[in-house]
């Protein structure tokens, strides 16, 4: 699984959706179409469960990828009791849809230069000037980069924040170990964050 | 991206990673080191390092910042934004992607409350977009008085377009009937009004698809308007990209209720669809409750309520007044049950016919809606039942069913078809009523087992002389009789009937046979025979099994004897022998049973064919040879025998892996080498190395089809079989390990369901058990479990009267129990026990062919000569009484030691009738 350059939109609408795990299975085995069509499932899913959440829940609340990607798997794949493997490549999957999902909305929110600004909690020891607070364009931006000159942090990243994938489950979808996860997404997060610092600036 | 960048990115990272395993105190003396000389690798690592605290946090946020605003423009609703000339106040309705707000125009010129209905935001697509606007197109050309009139339309401005509509303000119909307390005629005539006004789109080629009573609404002034037709639709499946699984579409409905079989397994939605809501609505507004609550379901549960299970009559529904189940009773329940059809070419074909079959039911006219043959109804319904019970009485249905179509399609006279069919009919209805009842308890099934057979009779009774018709009849007892001794209904009371309903099919084919004589009816009745037969084996009347055996050879030889290399002819004279052996053999009776079986043997001529049917028969005629040969005691031969049978099966098992018939025959056979090898007492070879290799040969196979299916019980019984097995292997050399191994078994054993089956097992266990607790201190123990045997040995014997087998092992249960009180010091309770086996030496004497008997005699003839050995030691008797019973006790050994010598003559003695021969030898030496 590599990073592109540049998450397609998503907006196109499969003429045969097939059944996920078929899609899954076909992906891992190298075939690309699979993945483009596994890719409006989750969407579609992974909407309709932040909305159910946002309903179920106040308007306070904070929506974390990884309970959405987790229930996603549930309802999609969780009856074919699909391998621990399996389910770390569905997660790798919804990461990717993930971001994806939140970079085309950010973008649409750019472009319609809505005054309305978002309210971003960050960490209290990272200061953002007013009007420029990094979002998911940026984040993504910062990630491409960085995919250029080391993928596997890249995708390290992306699965963990756009999928909350746990490390165990990264080092599966990666084939490295546990420890090297760990090794891999510290250093990428301080770059990240540093650069998004920077952009920010 | 080039090598020096490579190699200058991997040296910052050994060293940010080499920095942070260092304590902060080190960082910057390593940094420097490690950096020698080039600052700005430094101040990368250290800018790197400066951002390392906390990282995850940052991003995290940006994340689920974005997630949830986005997941909010998703779902948020548009209230006060401007749409063409209106402005939208609030949401009326919003199913998935399409959403209707309540809008307003005020300017100078209008005041007008509207509907305004777009898509949502966040969820357009071009398709969709597209499929809008040419709908769109359609809608406004419908003008009906009783459709929502479209008003205008546009695009807002972000590019969604958008639909304005009569703000129609009104009741759903089925709450305006309700507070109106409409009459049934009033609310079918609203509602022929609705169906004339769906029949009009429909030719425009619009469908509604989601007729529901909140889009059905009666206005202040009683008109009824049809509104929100389907633009966007949640259930259209063209439109919405993932999977269309009845869960996922299940999930997305807001009013499940309403929603047809083939919207819910995504099929393409046709006219049809709309008959089928209108025909739910109808429903509700005749019964003021709907066909269905799917609310509580899960999406599984709902699909099976929708697609599988039989809808309810209208009439049925609980709670309604007498005259109004009066008046739905009949063409109403029917013509409702025709709309509502899971099959949409079986429904009403349009909207006009729908109304047009009301208009005749109003009208006091035949109406078209026909009652769905029974047997379709029932088909329908039964395919869905998996579990055993179901698939029983289904099976039975079908049976009945079949009768006709097979019997009579050729030269009946009309009428009397239609009368048998009629009579099959009401038959299957009425069964189809009893099982949708739901109930399988044991009354259930028996009374639709009693109607099967009325029917049968009742048919046989109109049947005539045919021999044909008689054929069919016979086989449709028969197939009865199967059923009702099926292991899913099996209980004794239904053996006896399968009993009865084979007895029948005897003396139909009987019948058909003696107008008919020839090949098929010989063949018919061979089979009526060998069944009827089989069943009273099962039930233990020996006697009258082999007698239906023996008349059945006749046939059976004459058969074959007509084209002898047939091999299907020989099996079944093969079948015959192996079936009357077998009655035999547990009738004690094993020089006849050896003879029959070995002949089966020979018909069927000792060769594996790679036929499955044949190669099981095969082995388990070496199986039942074997065990024969035991009981006469050849041991070496019978030994032979089993390892031939072993041989079949595991080719079999080869051959198809799966078959669990091979794998469990197997199992069993291993087994019952181990009783030969060394459990069986006195008729065992003594080979205890042997027998314990396969005792954990079994055992192995036992617990990997446990752990493979834990649940089902024959897998636990065969557990507890393959402990008690473990036990036989170590009974005589070690019998403390054979007693865990008994008492694991023991305790399994109990854990199952009771049976009489189960019964015998552990009356037999618990006295394998006994037997090996030789010790003192545990002789209470062992008393406690013989008198718990004895008891349950009783129990079976009284149960069933005619099995010998079981009064021969209650025989010996009350010499164990004896024994056990001797033990004890209980002198007068052993003879109390003692005497109670008296009787039956009459019935059993050391002349039967069966070893088996031969040994339980020996053994309760040592057990009196115990007793009066006791006596002629006792205090408390005079001398006199104590000569008598010194007396006796030698007469008893004598005619036990007679046994063990006779054994030894022919050379059927084993080890262990050798130590009790020499025991005894040693007890005769005391006792002077």
């Amino acid at each position: 699984m590599t990073t592109e350059s540049g998450p397609a939109p998503i907006t196109k609408v499969p003429q045969d959706p097939g059944n996920v795990t078929k899609l899954l299975i076909d992906w891992r085995a190298g075939d690309r179409a699979a993945l483009e069509r596994l890719t409006p499932i989750i969407y579609d899913d992974l909407m309709r469960l932040a909305r159910a959440r946002l309903k179920a829940e106040s308007r306070d609340c904070t929506l974390q990828p990884t309970a959405l990607v987790h229930e996603s798997y549930l309802r999609l794949a969780g009856e074919t009791q699909l391998a621990v493997e399996s389910r770390a490549h569905f997660y790798a999957v919804a990461a990717n849809v993930m971001r994806r999902v939140l970079i085309d909305y950010a973008r649409k929110r750019k472009a319609r230069k809505r005054g309305a600004g978002v309210r971003v909690t960050l960490q209290t020891d990272m200061e953002v000037a007013d009007g420029r607070d990094p979002d998911s364009l940026v984040l993504d931006d910062a990630l491409q980069r960085l995919a250029e000159f080391d993928a596997r942090k890249a995708q390290a990243i992306e699965l963990k924040y756009f999928g909350g994938l746990t490390t165990e489950e990264i080092g599966i979808v990666l084939k490295i170990s546990v420890a090297t996860v760990g090794r891999e997404l510290r250093l990428g997060q301080a770059w990240l964050r540093r650069e998004l610092a920077r952009a920010l600036a | 991206m080039n090598h020096a960048k490579i190699d200058r990115w991997n040296l910052i990272q050994d060293i940010f990673h080499g920095a942070l395993e260092r304590p902060a105190a080190e960082r910057d003396e390593y940094l420097a080191r490690a950096c020698a000389n080039d600052e700005e690798l430094r101040s990368e690592v250290a800018s790197l390092l400066g951002s390392d605290s906390n990282g995850a946090g940052t991003l995290g946020s940006v994340v689920a910042a974005d997630l949830k605003e986005w997941a909010q423009a998703s779902s948020s609703s548009e209230a006060g934004l401007r749409v063409g000339a209106y402005r939208l106040v609030r949401e009326l309705d919003g199913g998935g992607m399409g959403v209707v707000y309540l809008a307003v125009r005020s300017d100078e010129h209008y005041f007008q409350i509207v509907a305004v209905k777009m898509l949502r935001k966040g969820t357009e697509s071009a398709a969709l977009v597209q499929r809008f606007r040419t709908e769109r197109q359609i809608l406004a050309t419908l003008t009906h008085p009783n459709i929502g009139a479209i008003l205008d339309g546009g695009d807002t401005e972000d590019g969604r377009p958008f639909i304005v509509m009569e703000y129609v303000e009104g009741q759903p119909i089925t709450q305006a009937c309700r507070t109106a307390s409409l009459s049934v005629r009033r609310r079918i005539e609203l509602f022929c009004s609705i169906c004339s006004a769906v029949h009009y789109a429909h030719q425009k080629s619009v469908i509604h698809r989601d007729i529901k009573p909140s889009n059905v609404l009666v206005t202040p002034d009683g008109v009824v308007k049809l509104i929100d037709f389907g633009i966007s639709k949640p259930l259209d499946p063209e439109l919405i990209p993932g999977d269309h699984t009845p869960t996922e579409t299940f999930q997305r409905l807001m009013t499940p209720d309403y929603a047809s079989p083939e919207q819910l397994l995504g099929h393409k939605l046709t006219t049809t669809t709309d008959i089928y809501s209108l025909g739910v609505l109808l429903f509700e507004l005749l019964t003021d409750s709907r066909p269905y609550t799917l609310r509580e379901l899960s999406p599984a549960a709902a699909e099976r309520v929708v697609c599988e299970q039989e809808t309810r009559k209208p009439s049925a529904v609980r709670g309604l007044s007498a005259q109004t189940r009066r008046e739905l009773a009949g063409d109403l329940d029917r013509i409702v049950l025709m709309a509502m059809d899971k099959d949409p070419s079986r429904r009403y074909p349009s909207a006009r016919h729908f109304e047009e079959d009301l208009v005749r039911y109003l009208q006091g006219q035949p109406v078209a809606a026909r009652k769905a043959s029974a047997v379709y109804r029932f088909s329908k319904f039964a395919r869905r039942h998996q579990t055993g019970v179901w698939m029983t009485c289904a099976a039975l249905i079908v049976v009945i069913g079949a009768v006709i179509f097979d019997s009579w399609r050729s030269q009946r006279a009309d009428r009397k078809v239609k009368q048998i069919e009629t009579l099959t009919d009401s038959a299957i209805s009425d069964m189809t009523e009893k099982l949708q009842q739901s109930s399988t308890s044991v009354e259930t099934q028996a009374a639709l087992f009693h109607s099967a057979l009325q029917y049968l009779d009742q048919l046989r009774q109109s049947s005539g002389n045919d021999p044909h018709v008689l054929l069919d009849l016979a086989k449709a007892y028969e197939r009865v009789g199967d059923l009702e001794g099926s292991p899913f209904v099996a209980n004794l009371g239904n053996r006896g009937t399968a009993l009865h309903s084979y007895e029948e099919a005897l003396r139909t084919t009987l019948e058909a046979n003696s107008r008919l004589p020839g090949e098929t009816t010989t063949r018919a009745l061979i089979e009526a025979y060998q069944r009827f037969a089989r069943m009273e084996y099962f039930l233990g009347r020996f006697p009258e099994a082999a007698s239906h055996y023996e008349q059945c050879l006749s046939l059976t030889r004459g058969l074959w004897q007509q084209n002898p290399a047939d091999p299907a002819r020989r099996r079944l004279l093969a079948i015959n022998y192996f079936g009357l052996g077998e009655v035999e053999f547990d009738n004690l009776q094993p020089d006849k049973a050896v003879k029959n079986l070995r002949t089966a043997l020979q018909v069927i001529g000792d060769e594996p064919s790679g036929n499955d049917d044949h190669d099981l028969s095969l082995s388990r005629i070496h199986f039942r040879i074997g065990g024969t040969l035991n009981e006469l005691g050849l041991n070496a031969e019978s030994l032979e025998h089993f390892r031939s049978s072993i041989g079949v099966l595991e080719d079999l098992t080869r051959k198809s892996p799966s078959s669990k018939q091979a794998r469990r025959g197997v199992f069993v056979v291993y087994n019952t080498i181990v009783s030969i090898l060394a459990g069986e007492e006195m008729l065992n070879a003594g080979d205890v190395s042997q027998a314990r290799l396969y005792a954990q040969k079994a055992l192995t196979m036992a617990q990997e089809l446990a752990a493979s299916d834990s649940k089902n019980e024959q897998s636990r019984r065969d557990l507890a079989y393959a402990y008690w097995g473990m036990g036989n292997g170590f009974r005589v050399t070690q019998p403390a390990t054979a007693g865990v191994w008994y008492r694991k078994s023991i305790s399994l054993t109990q854990e199952l369901v009771p049976s009489s089956e189960a019964q015998y097992f552990v009356a037999t266990r618990k006295e394998a058990l006994a037997a090996v607790l030789a010790k003192k201190e545990q002789a209470t123990e062992r008393l406690h479990l013989l008198q718990e045997a004895n008891a349950l040995r009783q129990q079976m014997a009284s149960a069933d009267q005619n099995i010998s087998a079981r009064r021969l092992a209650l025989m010996r249960s009350y010499c164990r129990v004896s024994d056990a009180e001797l033990a004890v010091n209980d002198l007068a309770k052993a003879r109390e026990y003692v005497h109670s086996s008296l009787p039956f030496l009459n019935e059993f004497s050391t002349t039967s062919p069966s070893l088996l008997v031969q040994r339980d005699v020996a053994l309760c003839y040592e057990s009196l000569g115990n007793v009066q050995r006791q006596m002629s030691m006792s205090r408390s008797a005079s001398p006199a009484e104590r000569k008598t019973a010194a007396a006796a006790t030698r007469q008893w050994y004598l005619k036990s030691d007679a046994v063990w010598n006779e054994w030894k003559r022919r050379g059927a003695a084993t080890p262990e009738s050798e130590n009790e021969r020499r025991k005894l030898g040693q007890l005769l030496q005391e006792a002077g």
